[in-house]
């Protein structure tokens, strides 16, 4: 394939690569991924441009992990 | 097409895409990945995300491409979304749906144009009309996107 070609490329994200993803967050903007789903909450993470990616990602790995913040408990 | 069930959204995404790519718009491998999302069934709805590569274009701008989506009845409801569109000098827009409680700072639907903030009240969108308004703007040969590509901005707010 040259650098011009274009192909798609499917498949689903493991529970590997979604911890990873959310680390990725974690060094950017350097908060946990609670804390920042916390302050997302409240509305105080309008400084992070991902906040979106973040907090759904964040939240399909509590659903793979049955916990959710929500409540702050084991589901 | 006729989007019916989760599996159609997701063929009718990948089509989009297929379709920007042999038009020679988007370059290289684009990655679609998906993901369950909270509270919805995996038949029903998920996350659909193109970010870890975005899908990138041919003049090296990129697409940021996530949505949290559902499915049922035959309608489909996009209950999160974000679509950041970044010219390779650093230019960016980006349209979002997000949950809020301030509707004034930040509306549910909304959009940002240069910086982060503040964030713009905006018709909803999803990636049909996303990849439409990135083709008319900047790749199209007529004055209208001539108009636009190459502009400089010095500004301080």
């Amino acid at each position: 394939m040259t650098e011009n070609d274009f192909s798609l490329e499917e498949r689903v994200m493991t529970p590997a690569e979604v911890k990873e993803a959310l680390k990725r967050y974690e060094r950017k903007y350097g908060m946990t991924s609670e804390e920042f789903y916390e302050k997302w909450r409240k509305g105080q993470t309008y400084h992070v441009a991902e906040s979106v990616e973040w907090v759904s990602i964040f939240e399909s790995y509590q659903a793979m992990n049955g916990t959710d913040s929500r409540n702050g408990k084991p589901v | 097409m006729t989007i019916a069930t989760y599996a159609d959204y997701k063929k009718h995404v990948r089509s989009l895409i297929v379709e920007y790519g042999r038009r020679g718009l988007l370059r290289g491998a684009s990655p679609i990945v998906f993901l369950e999302a909270r509270g919805i069934p995996l038949d029903y709805g998920g996350l659909i995300k193109a970010t870890d590569p975005p899908l990138k274009f041919r003049d090296g701008a990129s697409l940021r491409v996530l949505e949290v989506v559902q499915v049922s009845n035959a309608t489909v409801e996009r209950l999160r979304y974000t679509y950041h569109y970044e010219r390779a000098n650093g230019y960016f827009f980006r349209y979002e749906h997000e949950e809020t409680d301030d509707v004034v700072r930040k509306p549910e639907y909304h959009m940002h144009a240069v910086l982060n903030l503040p964030h713009f009240n905006a018709p909803p969108v999803n990636l049909e009309i996303m990849l439409q308004l990135i083709a008319a703007n900047f790749y199209s040969q007529d004055l209208y996107s001539k108009q636009i590509i190459g502009q400089e901005i010095h500004l301080r707010v």
